[in-house]
């Protein structure tokens, strides 16, 4: 590619860049000045600011060890950073759908967000950080390994199929409203209520939660079952990583938190084992199907797709857990923040201290229930 | 600025929030929707200011077909966010500057210092609002529809949350604006400021309007409340579904 290409390239993405802020420019305005204000009034305190400090010291650490660590070979680093790029452009996506349907229904910037080279526009500028991410990712792992091309195709290829499956299923929004004639008049008492309410939320406001769960999961389990036993798959790494991405699919796409009705629960005295339960259920559900599955097919290397299910279940129902022991109390995006640095606490201590990481999940979960439980007291 | 509403149908969640419903509100004409909950008038409100999709039905603005157009109409028609949609990390200032760059100019003009007098957000203006009451934020909330100084604003319950003293001021400001030629549709809960400041009422029910209410319904109202107040209740009692009767 000659020098002039890439100038015209450079040129022609600053020109579409130009526009795209033009347009978006106010939705885009207020996205940054919430942002700005959430962090300074999130790290208001002196406190807060030494807690900042220290955790980016922390991952800087991190960082360099990790940088210095014997590295492994290309090929399996390329995959696992395609195969996070696509359920993390997914969500990413799906995120910036919603806001702007909360921009167009909601806010005093409709008429803003409702022309649809604003939408484009917001949508692309949505993605730079995203962007940014897999281009540091990628530039990391070519300076290590001197190949750039591979891993940059791998992960643009998931990251555009992530972004091309959110754009298929609508972001996830659905507009909803109860009608008096609609609107259920029946009391059910019991954890059964707590299940049904946050399982309806994860599968978006379904009538029928349960039934669409069921299905959900019986798809995910063949969808499984039929991927691992594909001949085109017979190395460990690709058979494994492609048995993971149906579950993945599964949890990521309905692991919606509902902090307003998870803090309405507390306050009517659900118990924090119900809201755990309620919301662990279908992750479950989805290991328990998924493991029947393979365990009636077994295909090749079935019980090292059993271990990976396993932990990759588990680590969904250990972030859905934590996320609704947040949620008394706080904004969604205040909770899932708040998770994610507890993620990257435990992170680096499972990094640098491995022996200590059980104990540090353990310890912070009991902080979490007892966060939680602090609103029951009301009912004795 | 003339709206003529025609057989306006929105569905949410598959169901009609909205089934057919038609009216005109020429300029200088407040009109109160009012209805039980969840008998569609938000959802009305929020369609008419191009906040939600329209499945049928036609929106004249002034003669012209808006229906399709539902930018313009977020554009040029004022809507009051509710007060659960103003973000707590930001102040009342930084809101409006969001809403309208020019928002100083308009909170210093003539025509909305009656308004602004009556809200009296000056005190809390520069702090955020998740430290401020829920009748502080309705006061910031029910001023952003005015920003841009539209020709038309629609409010839906504008004085929930606000004390005695703001609300009967906010009420008699909101009428002098619609004197002064501005076209106005509010969702209501009490029949007292239906009676006393609308020139037109919309009863709701299921979606539709259960019945007009026309100026002289209103003018007969303000002359004997008392049984005023008693019919409407008969009427939206009546309505109201099954769980009412």
């Amino acid at each position: 590619m000659s020098l002039a290409r890439v100038g015209g390239g450079l040129r022609f993405a600053a020109d579409v860049s130009r526009e795209s802020k033009s347009v978006a420019a106010p939705l885009l305005k207020y996205d940054l000045l919430v942002a700005r204000r959430s962090f300074a009034n999130t790290f208001a305190t002196v406190a807060d600011r030494l807690m900042l400090v220290l955790l980016t010291a922390i991952l800087a650490l991190w960082l360099r060890d990790a940088a210095l660590r014997a590295f492994p070979p290309l090929p399996q680093q390329a995959r696992m950073l395609a195969l996070l790029a696509g359920p993390a452009a997914f969500g990413w996506t799906r995120a910036a759908m919603r806001r702007l349907a909360w921009f167009r229904e909601r806010s005093l910037l409709a008429s803003d967000a409702l022309g649809p080279k604003a939408i484009l526009a917001y949508l692309a500028c949505a993605q730079l950080p995203l962007l940014l991410l897999l281009s540091a990712a990628v530039l990391f792992l070519g300076a290590r390994t001197g190949q750039f091309l591979g891993p940059a195709i791998l992960a643009s290829s998931s990251c555009g199929i992530g972004v091309a499956l959110a754009a298929a299923t609508g972001g996830g929004q659905r507009s909803r409203a109860f009608t008096r004639r609609q609107r259920p008049s029946g009391k059910r008492e019991g954890s059964a209520t707590a299940f049904r309410t946050l399982l309806a939320h994860q599968m978006f406001g379904a009538e029928r939660p349960v039934r669409n769960a069921a299905w959900l999961v019986a798809a995910a389990a063949s969808a499984t079952c039929a991927i691992a036993s594909l001949a085109a798959f017979q190395t460990p790494a690709p058979r494994l990583a492609a048995a993971l991405l149906p579950s993945l699919l599964l949890l990521v796409g309905t692991a919606r938190n509902a902090p307003a009705t998870v803090g309405l629960l507390a306050f009517a005295g659900y118990p924090a084992r119900t809201v755990a339960a309620s919301v662990c259920a279908l992750p479950v559900a989805s290991l328990g199907a998924v493991s029947a599955a393979l365990f009636m097919v077994r295909p090749t290397a079935w019980m090292e797709m059993l271990a990976a299910l396993l932990l990759l279940h588990l680590f969904a129902a250990l972030i859905a857990t934590a996320r609704a022991w947040l949620s008394p109390g706080r904004a969604a995006r205040r909770v899932d923040f708040q998770v994610q640095l507890e993620l990257v606490g435990l992170g680096v201590v499972a990094g640098l201290l491995p022996p200590l990481a059980l104990p540090a999940l353990a310890w912070r979960l009991w902080l979490l229930h007892r966060h939680y439980s602090r609103l029951l007291w009301i009912h004795g | 600025m003339r709206l003529e509403v025609e057989g306006l149908v929105v569905r949410r969640g598959g169901a009609a929030a909205v089934d057919g419903v038609s009216f005109t509100a020429p300029s200088g004409h407040w009109c109160g929707v009012v209805g039980a909950n969840g008998s569609g008038k938000t959802s009305l409100l929020r369609a008419l200011a191009g906040r939600l999709e329209i499945e049928a039905g036609t929106i004249r603005v002034d003669g012209a077909d808006r229906t399709a157009d539902r930018a313009w109409r977020a554009r040029h028609i004022g809507f009051a966010p509710e007060i659960a949609a103003l973000p707590a990390a930001l102040t009342g200032a930084e809101i409006f500057s969001v809403a309208a760059p020019g928002w100083r100019d308009e909170v210093r003009s003539k025509r909305l210092s009656g308004l602004r007098e009556a809200l009296a957000f000056d005190p809390f203006l520069h702090k955020r609002i998740g430290a401020l009451s829920a009748g502080m934020r309705q006061r910031l909330a029910v001023f952003c529809a005015f920003l841009r100084a539209p020709a038309a604003a629609i409010l839906d319950e504008p004085f929930n949350w606000l004390d005695p003293v703001c609300a009967y001021d906010t009420r008699a400001a909101l009428r002098a604006l619609v004197d002064e030629g501005l076209t106005l549709c509010t969702a209501l809960h009490e029949t007292a400021a239906l009676v006393g400041y609308c020139d037109e009422g919309l009863l709701m029910s299921e979606g539709r309007v259960g019945r007009m209410l026309s100026e002289a319904d209103l003018e007969r109202g303000r002359r004997d409340y008392s049984g005023f107040e008693k019919e409407m209740i008969a009427v939206l009692r009546a309505l109201g579904g099954p769980a009412r009767r």
